[in-house]
């Protein structure tokens, strides 16, 4: 199997009608590695109320990248990582970005962020989040959640990396089996593609995008994320979310 | 010409949204309507009240998800539960009676919880409620437990709340009744500061999450 993978980030209207940078970022990659295939899907949601979040998520997502490359390099399997060792990935993110808060004189909630990821192999895959946005997956059946979105008590409040208890809100998952399919969102997208009052995946959003990326040829990727940029920043979409949105959508092939 | 030619020169035709319901950004409004509210008072309450809902009905977003209540007191009267602006009923009210300060505060923490309950019953996610206190006397009635219950949700975070005192006010009571800095209105401003009302209201409506839903400085009707 191989994996074909598309990434991409709008900025939402409520930043770019005040010509401020989008606080979203993701890192994705597909690699070999001795005889298997490794999908990675980071993205990270810079919080809105924050001088520097956007700062925030790029070093979260990578600073995990680099993380989760060495575990792969070092040859450990997928389901030997331990729940213990995603906290401590995660806590080495947020020591990159105390750091970077340091050096710029900052405090570290400055730079929040909300994080979700994926590692996925052969025949395993890991999943974590921390905060709102979502993993969906099919499994031929149809599309799930992985965690549902953890808001905090109000709409505008969730959780986040610079969080002092950030610890106690990692969602960390573990599957013996790999998706057909896996989309990573951050929460400008969430009221658009899941139903909160039956806590269910809109199959119309995913099932169309995951044709387009499975049809679409290997070297057209930049006229898929093209249209989907214009589809996403359409007008009628920004009425229903201002926010940023960043979309991670991976397809496995098997091989022929 | 088969669907899939039709999905490769659109490949993004068939993409739909959910449909959620918007979240809801909840306002309630405690109006002293005592008889010492008769006359100008009254007549400038009502107007700004007008206006305020005008404002909200002329915002798309804020139609759909600012939720306003109003209770008045001197007797409590729940005038209008929460609903969206459009369903504004253009209540004229009337000075009549005393002031249960007490009373009105006790009727309308509760009337915020059952929301909130309505609210998570059915999904629909929403931001702090916001209470607004009105008045130009004194309490008539027992006040310290309502204080006390002010004090809980401020503390727990269950909603924000705010106190403006009008022309004789006993603004003493209400810095004991309140957590935040009571506000004075200057002279009869009531449509100055239901314009800031909405404006503040529009603004947290559109607020995303990681978002801090700030009030805009009380210019233009307060005495500070």
């Amino acid at each position: 199997m191989t994996w074909k993978h598309l990434s991409l980030s709008v900025t939402g209207k409520s930043h770019s009608d005040r010509n401020e940078p989008g606080q979203d970022y993701c890192r994705t990659g597909a690699l070999q590695f001795s005889d298997r295939d490794f999908f990675i899907g980071l993205a990270a949601d810079g919080a809105g109320s924050t001088t520097h979040g956007g700062v925030g998520a790029e070093i979260a997502c990578e600073t995990l990248y680099l993380q989760i490359l060495s575990v792969i390099h070092k040859g450990d399997p997928i389901s030997s990582i331990t729940d213990e060792e995603v906290r401590a990935w995660v806590t080495a993110c947020r020591e990159a970005i105390a750091a970077r808060a340091e050096g710029d004189g900052q405090r570290i909630k400055n730079y929040a962020c909300t994080l979700i990821g994926v590692v996925a192999t052969n025949d395993h895959t890991l999943y974590f989040q921390i905060g709102d946005g979502c993993i969906v997956t099919s499994d031929g059946t149809g599309y799930h959640t992985i965690f549902w979105p953890e808001q905090g008590e109000y709409a505008n409040t969730t959780y986040f990396i610079s969080d002092d208890r950030f610890l106690e809100h990692i969602k960390i998952e573990h599957q013996v089996s790999v998706p057909d399919e896996i989309a990573l969102f951050t929460d400008g997208l969430q009221n658009l593609v899941l139903s909160f009052s039956t806590r269910t995946v809109h199959d119309g959003f995913f099932r169309p995008l995951f044709m387009a990326l499975r049809k679409n040829p290997d070297n057209g990727f930049a006229n898929l994320a093209t249209n989907l940029t214009a589809l996403l920043s359409r007008d009628d979409v920004n009425t229903r979310s201002d926010d940023d949105k960043t979309l991670i959508l991976a397809v496995n092939i098997p091989l022929s | 010409m088969s669907d899939d030619t039709v999905f490769d020169q659109q490949p993004l035709g068939p993409v739909t949204f959910a449909e959620n319901p918007e979240p809801r950004c909840p306002c309630l409004l405690l109006l002293d309507t005592s008889g010492s509210m008769a006359g100008k008072p009254i007549a400038e309450l009502n107007a700004g009240l007008r206006s305020f809902y005008e404002e909200l009905q002329g915002d798309s977003l804020a139609v759909k998800r600012v939720e306003v209540a109003l209770v008045s007191f001197g007797p409590v009267r729940v005038i209008s539960e929460f609903n969206t602006a459009d369903f504004f009923l253009d209540p004229t009210l009337e000075a009549e009676g005393d002031t249960p300060l007490g009373e009105a505060i006790l009727q309308g923490i509760d009337l915020v919880r059952k929301r909130k309950d309505e609210y998570r019953a059915n999904g629909i996610s929403f931001y702090r409620p916001w209470i607004f206190l009105i008045t130009d006397g004194s309490p008539t009635d027992e006040w310290q437990r309502a204080a006390a219950a002010v004090r809980e949700g401020e503390s727990s975070k269950s909603f924000a709340f705010f106190a403006v005192g009008v022309q004789n006010a006993d603004m003493s009571v209400l810095r004991q009744i309140t957590v935040r800095q009571p506000l004075k209105l200057q002279g009869l401003r009531f449509r100055e500061f239901f314009q800031w009302l909405s404006n503040s209201m529009k603004s947290a409506s559109r607020s995303n999450p990681g978002d801090r839903i700030l009030l805009s400085p009380p210019s233009g009707w307060s005495e500070i």
